[in-house]
């Protein structure tokens, strides 16, 4: 566990990819749509910003190529698709399990706050 | 292919080759994808496309730069790994970080620039400070230029206002209109809307003190034309050009807030201006600015036009005393709006009974009329600017130059370990690049400065000053010229790189003669020839401008304090009256402690004021060269021993010179020598007018010394006097000689009025110091400029020959440590040194020379007393710059005689 450990915390933007990435294969245009749509369009990103992200995410051995599923029939084009790694799968484990920790010890402190008086707006 | 995706295509090479090769077919797949989506979503869609792929690659390029292994955007000392990550161990920090908002990597590319910069930081500042001048300097010039000259006038449609005028063959000017013309135009011509305005200074009575303003009568479409909106109230309207209509007034928005405090309740209320109630209906916004191609200075109050020239004829042309402004109707040009007017005037002159050939209308556009000729009185110092622009890339280059021979090594290092030419050179150009970012800031912020003290000490001549402003375009333009200059003086280290070829780099050794001394020469050569134009430049402006505050104006300015009165309203209407007061306010001065002398004259000297008039001399008979009119004032006793002008023949006026007396008059010199050549002018006589007017003969009872009456530049003109006590008509400026300070006189003045008549506003006053300021203020400003244009250029190239020799010691360190060890003596070495630094010097007067003397005639305006090409001017300046870069070599010269002989020769 310690290991992986070491992979957190990972930038909100590769969270979001290996989100994408979990159980499904896609290609580059498919994940920046995802990741744009889960986040209500906080994250944006181009072609640089997604295609420089996930090489060094497979540099790091976070994802790796997958086999072009090919149902885009006819009309299909020559697309790199990604899949993520046991080791990508684990660093959004540990990512989670570390915000998890994080939420709760913030809900402690708002309550710890709100019981004080402190109260915000609403 | 779309062209969108061509554009793409092409920025796609902005990334590192390796990212490309491996990456581009994909991100020209997504940009498809993109696209194909934006396409559903009309044109904002794809608006929205290009922000987005901008963006994307305003953030990911730097990045990718960063994480290219071994990239040169990288301090060595963080390089991590190889290409070869793929696969291997996860690395800490590695993966953090990297996908930031961009912002992180962009701060830590400019640290890596900033610690490049902070190992030389002379380097670094001498090189943005350099730019940063030359950048100010042109971003401020172009600033004048751009609000005097290029701008629209603040007026909506401004491209359809116009001037219109009477056009005098030969002149330049238009000449005024009469109201017959005006009004007959008015009704008749379609094409142009027009509107006339005439100044007219009104006393103000009630709600405070009695004051001076300075009103306007214009057309009740005046406004209209000009399209103002009122800030409150109304403005005028078509009601206000009828006969009888009710006599209203609207205020600017300063007099409004200087005398009535900004007070809603003014609107409405009644102001007593001359004597007759004027409603006040509405206040012009703070921003009006008046139309300056037809009068000058700040008007405080405008009323209905009628109110100044109801009393002339619709239909007669006589008087003419109106300047027209009109607004060209649309799709109507000014040629045929002319053609238009010109039928009407042909109607109204032949019905006149004239030759309508005496009197043509012109029309000119209203921005032209306002700038005239000013965007030449700019050349010069649009030229002066460009020089300094020069000198400044000049210098840049060559520190660069000398900083990336320093680098030879450290580049021929990284090219030997594989770093790429191409690699390098844009890493070089790159850190060019930032300083001249950081030098356009520096440079904005001086300019923004710059600027504002020029709406503030401007001379009031320069048409449009106040809307001089560092606008955006203006500051788009530093961003230009930064980039420009960043790519030109990094441009030598690049050449430099590319030009040397690795292996003898590295075998290099210090002493070798690099190809960059010769460029480096060239460029302090330029350097000096430049500045040397400049300081010929700033030497003759500053040598005119000592010797016009050093002219003789033939009278004494210092010590003399000066009061003009206006004698208006029912009291004062008798000629008698006015006399009297006069001469009550001069008694009760001459009592005054402290106070030598009193005079007064109905013009006062470099105010600006003059009267002019036909004479005719008794038994002479008019030449070609017999000046049309001469200039006339009306003076009080006492008034030359008072100003000091020295009375050569005769006496001066007494107030026994009255209206009952015998007509006399005074003469100055340049009018006896004229009409009196070889004679004398005592007791000979003249008149007013032409030979067959009635006026009275006058006998010339004094004739004195010639003074400089309109401007300490220009020579003096054909004059005459008369006694003030025998007309009693006009203004009166009171003079006054102090002991001391005269200032302390300009109360007692006040004073002496109050007690006399204590409804009568004092028109102006001051001391004859302040005028005499004033009326240098355009030569003094022009000096300032181009003296410190040049002072800043002379710096720079003397900058420019001490880093050149200075590095030339230092490279020539083994050669200089073998001659001594030779026996060559410290004497020898140092000349050396500094004939170098000579030569160089010498080369760059001499071109300087030339181009000075092809170059000052544009200062021909400028000068007085002096040639544009004067051979004192030139030489003392060269003589001056090659002190200064005697001084700059001497220097270094002394380093290369502590050289000691033996370390030089270990070093190696």
């Amino acid at each position: 566990m310690t290991d992986f450990e070491e992979l957190v915390p990972l930038t909100p933007v590769v969270f979001h990819i290996l989100a994408a990435l979990s159980g499904r294969v896609r290609h580059g245009y498919e994940i920046a749509g995802e990741v744009e749509e889960k986040t209500g369009g906080t994250i944006r990103m181009g072609p640089g910003t997604l295609y420089g992200s996930l090489r060094r995410m497979q540099g790091d051995g976070l994802i790796a190529e997958a086999e072009d599923p090919g149902h885009e029939g006819v009309h299909a084009e020559r697309r790199r698709y990604y899949r993520i790694t046991p080791l990508g799968s684990e660093a959004l484990r540990a990512e989670t399990a570390r915000l998890d920790r994080a939420v709760a010890l913030g809900r402690a402190a708002l309550a710890r706050h709100d019981l004080a008086g402190g109260g915000g707006a609403g | 292919m779309s062209a969108g995706e061509r554009l793409y295509r092409l920025l796609l090479r902005l990334y590192p080759p390796a990212f490309r090769r491996e990456l581009e077919a994909d991100m020209l797949q997504a940009y498809r994808d993109w696209r194909r989506e934006a396409r559903y979503r009309g044109p904002l869609g794809r608006l929205r496309l290009g922000m987005r792929m901008l963006a994307d690659l305003a953030r990911s390029l730097p990045r990718e730069w960063w994480h290219q292994p071994g990239g040169a955007w990288r301090p060595t000392a963080r390089r991590e790994g190889g290409s070869g990550g793929r696969g291997g161990p996860v690395r800490r920090g590695r993966t953090r970080g990297e996908e930031g908002t961009g912002m992180g990597t962009i701060i830590r590319d400019v640290g890596f620039a900033a610690r490049t910069f902070l190992r030389r930081p002379g380097f670094a500042l001498a090189t943005v400070a350099t730019l940063a001048v030359g950048i100010a300097g042109a971003t401020t010039m172009f600033s004048v230029l751009d609000g005097v000259v290029l701008r629209p006038l603040p007026y909506a449609d401004a491209e359809r206002l116009v001037q219109v005028g009477i056009r005098y063959p030969g002149r330049d000017a238009l000449g005024s209109v009469s109201p017959a013309e005006l009004h007959l135009w008015r009704e008749e011509v379609g094409s142009v809307q027009i509107a006339g305005a005439r100044l007219q200074a009104m006393t103000l009575v009630g709600d405070g003190e009695p004051e001076i303003l300075d009103g306007a009568g214009v057309s009740g479409s005046f406004f209209r034309i000009l399209d103002v909106d009122p800030a409150r109230g109304r403005l005028f309207g078509p009601e206000e050009d009828r006969t009888g209509a009710e006599p209203v007034a609207v205020l600017t928005h300063g007099t409004w807030t200087r005398r009535w405090g900004a007070d809603d309740s003014v609107i409405g209320r009644r102001v007593v201006l001359d004597g007759v109630p004027f409603t006040v209906v509405g206040v012009l916004p703070s921003d009006f600015v008046p139309p300056e191609a037809i009068y000058h200075g700040d008007v405080d109050v405008y009323f209905p036009l009628q109110h100044v020239a109801d009393d002339v004829s619709p239909t007669v042309v006589a008087d003419a005393f109106l300047q027209v402004i009109g607004r060209l109707a649309e799709g109507v040009g000014i040629d045929a709006a002319r053609a238009q007017l010109r039928a009407t005037q042909v109607d109204l002159l032949l019905a006149n009974g004239r030759d309508p050939d005496s009197r043509e209308v012109g029309a000119a556009a209203l921005h032209a009329r306002t700038v005239g000729d000013f965007g030449r009185t700019l050349v010069p110092f649009l030229g002066a600017v460009g020089l300094l622009l020069l000198v400044a890339c000049a210098n840049v280059a060559n520190l660069s130059l000398v900083r990336a021979t320093e680098r030879g090594r450290e580049m021929a290092v990284r090219t030997a370990l594989g770093a790429g030419r191409g690699r390098l050179a844009r890493q070089l150009l790159t850190e060019s690049l930032v300083t001249a970012v950081a030098a356009s800031a520096a440079g904005a912020a001086l300019a923004w400065g710059a600027v504002a003290a020029f709406r503030r000490f401007a001379p009031s001549g320069l048409p449009r000053a106040a809307e001089v402003t560092v606008d955006p375009r203006v500051l788009l333009f530093a961003l230009g010229l930064a980039v420009i200059t960043g790519l030109l003086f990094g441009l030598a280290p690049v050449l430099h790189v590319l030009g040397s070829s690795s292996g003898s780099t590295l075998r290099e050794r210090e002493g070798g003669t690099g190809g960059g001394g010769r460029l480096r020469s060239v460029l302090v050569v330029g350097e000096v020839a430049m500045a040397l134009v400049l300081f010929v430049g700033a030497a003759l402006l500053a040598g005119s401008f000592v010797r016009l505050v050093n002219t003789d104006l033939g009278f004494e300015p210092q010590g003399l304090a000066w009061m003009t009165v206006a004698p208006d309203g029912e009291r004062w209407e008798s000629p008698e009256a006015r006399v009297e007061l006069i001469r009550s306010i001069h008694r009760r001065l001459a009592d005054h402690p402290g106070v030598v002398a009193v005079g007064g004259t109905s013009n006062l000297p470099l105010s600006g004021n003059q009267s002019v008039r036909n004479i005719t001399v008794e038994g002479f008979t008019p030449g070609p060269d017999t000046p049309e009119n001469v200039s006339y004032s009306r003076v009080l006793p006492g008034h030359f021993v008072t100003t000091g002008i020295d009375v050569r023949r005769g006496r001066e006026f007494t107030w026994v010179d009255d209206d009952d007396a015998a007509p006399v008059v005074v003469v100055n010199e340049a009018l006896a020598s004229h009409y009196w050549p070889g004679g004398d002018a005592l007791g000979s006589r003249m008149h007013f007018g032409s030979p067959e007017s009635d006026w009275p003969w006058m006998e010339v009872v004094g004739v004195v010394e010639d003074i400089r009456q309109l401007r300490p530049g220009e020579p003096p003109l054909p004059e005459l006097y008369i006694p003030f006590a025998a007309v009693g008509t006009g203004l009166q400026t009171v003079v006054v000689r102090a002991e001391g300070d005269p200032a302390p006189l300009l109360e007692a003045m006040r004073a002496a009025l109050r007690a006399e008549a204590p409804e009568l506003p004092v028109y102006r006053t001051g001391t004859m110091d302040q005028v005499l300021s004033d009326a240098v203020v355009a030569p003094r400003f022009y000096t300032l400029v181009l003296g410190a244009f040049a002072g800043v250029s002379l710096l720079l190239a003397v900058i420019g020959v001490y880093g050149t020799m200075a590095y030339a010691v230092r490279q020539r360190t083994r050669e200089l440590g073998v001659r001594m060890a030779l026996g060559a003596d410290r004497g020898s070495v140092r000349g050396m040194v500094l004939g170098r630094g000579l030569a160089l010097t010498a080369a760059g007067l001499a071109v300087g020379v030339v181009l000075s003397l092809l170059s000052t005639r544009v200062l021909e305006d400028f000068v007085y007393g002096v040639t544009p090409t004067d051979p004192a001017t030139i030489a003392g300046a060269a003589l001056a710059l090659a002190a200064a870069a005697a001084v700059a070599s001497w220097v270094p010269a002394v380093r290369a005689t502590r050289i000691d002989p033996v370390e030089a020769l270990r070093a190696d």
